[in-house]
């Protein structure tokens, strides 16, 4: 495979004939090789079902970096920028599927994880106590705060864990649209947390402060049946 | 984003009157790879993105399938 800079990356995938075909290939074989890693936790790849998957990530992936080279700004390796767009592809295809039976309700109905309770565990009753607390509170102020969509978006975000890429795509909305919606929720409630001198919102000067994700990021090997 | 009441607590005391959306960090995700990568810290080159991806679980996936893909890249092309 011939190696190649960005610069020649642009030239080749722009040019006619075969110098395009042959970019065109190239960049199929390293999109590939790019897929097998970054969706080993997401799909099943001893499957022959697999590859065909992959073909159609890439395929669509290609249509979208050929017409979007213009915005290709030469800040990273276009190999990596390319990888972007067929990992973008590919999760966002995947989380569709993943969640496509989930249905939106509303925040006092139950949801798949709406209770802190954990059964067998009578030595930490105190703090499923406290939890609950929290939880009624949480649901309280979410009712009083925000609006219907707004309480739905965040039940499913948080507790029901969908993710916002699905999550979207449920409310007829983008994606940057959501996080508007969820962003403008949490700054309602960061608002009321401060105002009733809850001992969380003490964290709040040091926006750095949470330096792991307050979500769980999956290393398990789910897979796509 | 699945995280308990006291989790959200904390998240949403976190949060910023100026946030990149996903959008803005999805521009950033090449870059940002590439930091990581070379053992920068993105936190200090791209303190918001970072903050981003910690409040993002969808943002934070692709960008650990990005560094996935990159690895594999590199891997399959040496052998
Ligand atoms: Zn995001």
């Amino acid at each position: 495979m011939t190696e190649r800079d960005n610069a020649t990356w642009l030239q080749d995938l722009r040019s006619p004939g075969k110098c395009r075909t042959t970019a065109l290939a190239d960049l199929r074989k390293i999109l590939l090789r790019g897929l097998t890693g970054a969706l080993k936790n997401w799909v099943r790849q001893d499957t022959r079902e697999f590859l065909s998957l992959c073909e159609d990530f890439i395929q669509e992936a290609l249509l979208i970096i050929l017409k979007h080279l213009d915005d290709f700004q030469g800040l990273s390796r276009f190999t990596t920028w390319a990888h972007k767009i067929s990992v973008r592809v590919a999760l966002s295809e995947l989380r569709r599927a993943r969640w496509k039976d989930y249905s939106l309700t509303a925040t006092d109905e139950p949801g798949q994880s709406s209770s802190v309770h954990e059964p067998g565990s009578p030595d930490r009753e105190q703090e499923r106590v406290e939890g609950q607390m929290m939880l009624d509170w949480m649901k309280k102020v979410m009712r009083e705060e925000l609006t219907t969509r707004q309480q739905r978006a965040l039940k499913a975000a948080a507790f029901d864990g969908i993710s916002a890429d699905a999550l979207s795509k449920k409310l007829g909305t983008t994606r940057n649209a959501l996080y508007k919606l969820l962003h403008d929720a949490r700054l309602k409630l960061k608002k009321r947390m401060l105002k009733e001198g809850f001992m969380k919102v003490q964290e709040e000067s040091d926006p750095d402060s949470e330096r792991k994700p307050p979500f769980e990021v999956s290393n398990k090997g789910e897979s796509r049946e | 984003m699945q995280i308990n009441v006291s989790g959200l607590m904390g998240m949403i005391s976190q949060t910023e009157d100026d946030e990149l959306d996903c959008g803005q960090t999805y521009e950033l995700l090449d870059q940002y790879a590439e930091i990581m990568e070379r053992g920068e810290d993105p936190q200090i080159l791209l303190p918001k993105v970072y903050r981003h991806l910690n409040r993002c679980k969808d943002c934070h996936e692709e960008l650990t399938a990005l560094l996935a893909a990159i690895q594999s890249d590199h891997e399959k092309n040496r052998n």
